[in-house]
């Protein structure tokens, strides 16, 4: 026997005097709660090591800061990125709605076209999205998502939304080339572009061209000193007959632009110099209206 | 031998105020690592079954009393971890020589003790306060109490084993007349 039997007896009874300690705090704990014996340990407990407690805090305070301030600076980066990630997400959502307001503007002015214009009642019409933008000042031409499998032929109108509240949409060109699924439209502003047109309200009529000094604008040619065009008129196509029975490749009545300037170059010359503005702008074409007039 | 109860004495009440004031300031959760149970497991090894039964009363009558809990409730658990790690560690006459004396266990097995000891603890405190009829969702028990604890335990453990054993140094508690009898 390793242990001695003196000792086997005194760590009994340590062990069975403890033992009954704490199963009688227990049930005092249980009989008098806080109160009596057990609460005056309690509090008396409490009276020591308070102020041991306080001084503890005090001590380790500037170490629990430290440990805060770096759980903080972890939980704020751990934040940022997230926050960040956030931002991207409703930015991303953001350039998507403000896209779709503008489509939905855009279509929504082509549906008051329909609805409106003499033109689009007269003749079936497509939808269609553009596809490729002009390349550069020289070619003025742009791509449509839209093909002969759509009933699209050349020389075919294509109208746009308007920018001008006056006209829901305005002539952006003329189909100039088709595919099965695709089709190039050439702009008002391809310098090989001409169309026959009149100013509404008058009876001045001529042939619409890019003007070759200010890109960006047209020249309405060929209107007589006579007519009394104003600056402000509105200037669509003609859609001119001829007595051998030529017709203009345009249906008549499709907004053209507004008149910016009217003047006279030249006291001799017999027709006035005009200035047009096209309705549509050129360069940011998204949705576009294809007329069927040849096709379809 | 005075020396070493002042010294357990003191490390009861430092381990107690940090335990309570400093650790829950410092830890991420609502659970606190053990420190007194490290002390208990390390008397236990270090002192043998009296002095970590002793030791195990005065910290768990000392908790509760700091926390206004049920007194005797830990100190009931923590007299039995003590007990239960001391004479699992108690020397048998096949295992000694006539005049060795064991050594205590290597610091990983101490590691080892200690968070078994904290899981025998944490899940008799969780039985305990089902009996007691003020018990929380197992669930919540397991994920928020014991596991964090044991965890947190173990982390302590890590910095307080080595203290502890350079405070009390190992002792042989060899019945020096027993063997001599034998």
């Amino acid at each position: 026997m390793l242990i001695g039997k003196n000792r086997h007896l005194r760590r009994r009874a340590v062990i069975g005097l403890l033992l009954a300690a704490s199963l009688t705090l227990l049930t005092l704990s249980f009989r008098q709660g806080s109160q009596g014996a057990i609460g005056a340990i309690q509090r008396g407990a409490l009276a020591v090591t308070a102020p041991l407690s306080t001084a503890t805090t005090r001590v380790t305070q500037p170490f629990v800061d430290a440990w805060n301030w770096a759980g903080g600076l972890y939980d704020a980066r751990s934040e940022n990125v997230k926050l960040k990630r956030e931002l991207e997400q409703a930015r991303a959502t953001n350039v998507t709605l403000q896209q779709a307001l503008d489509d939905n503007a855009q279509l929504q002015k082509l549906l008051k076209f329909t609805q409106n214009s003499q033109v689009a009642s007269q003749y079936p019409y497509v939808g269609a999205t553009v596809i490729t933008q002009p390349g550069n000042a020289y070619s003025q031409t742009i791509t449509l998502n839209v093909g002969s499998s759509a009933g699209i032929a050349v020389n075919d109108p294509v109208v746009a939304p308007a920018g001008d509240s006056t006209v829901f949409a305005g002539l952006v060109g003329r189909v100039s080339a088709v595919t099965g699924s695709a089709c190039h439209v050439e702009l008002l502003l391809d310098p090989d572009y001409a169309a026959s047109a009149r100013v509404l309200t008058t009876t001045g009529r001529g042939i619409v061209l890019p003007n070759s000094s200010d890109p960006g604008v047209l020249a309405l040619q060929g209107v007589s000193q006579d007519e009394a065009v104003k600056t402000g008129g509105v200037v669509v196509t003609a859609g001119i007959q001829s007595r051998q029975g030529l017709q203009s490749l345009l249906p008549p009545g499709i907004p053209i632009g507004q008149i910016t300037s009217v003047s006279q170059s030249d006291l001799t010359a017999t027709s006035k110099t005009i200035q047009v503005t096209p309705f549509v702008d050129l360069q940011s074409l998204d949705h576009v209206l294809v007329l069927k007039v040849h096709g379809g | 031998m005075i020396l070493d109860w002042v010294k357990i004495a003191l490390a009861v009440l430092l381990l107690a105020v940090l335990q309570l004031s400093a650790m829950p300031q410092l830890t991420p959760s609502s659970a606190t690592p053990d420190l007194l149970l490290i002390l208990v497991v390390a008397v236990a090894m270090l002192r043998g079954v009296e002095a970590a039964v002793i030791t195990g009363f005065a910290a768990g009558v000392l908790l509760d009393a700091m926390t206004m809990g049920t007194m005797g409730l830990s100190s009931l658990l923590y007299m039995g971890a003590g007990a239960g790690v001391a004479l699992r560690l108690e020397p048998s006459e096949q295992a000694l020589g006539p005049v060795g004396s064991p050594l205590p266990p290597r610091p990983a097995l101490q590691f080892v003790y200690v968070v078994a000891a904290t899981a025998a603890v944490q899940v008799g405190l969780a039985l305990a306060h089902v009996l007691l009829g003020d018990s929380y969702p197992a669930r919540y028990e397991l994920a928020s109490v014991i596991v964090p604890t044991l965890i947190q335990t173990a982390v302590a453990a890590l910095v307080l084993l080595p203290l502890l054993r350079r405070l009390l140094p190992y002792r042989p508690r060899i019945d020096v007349s027993a063997i001599a009898t034998a």
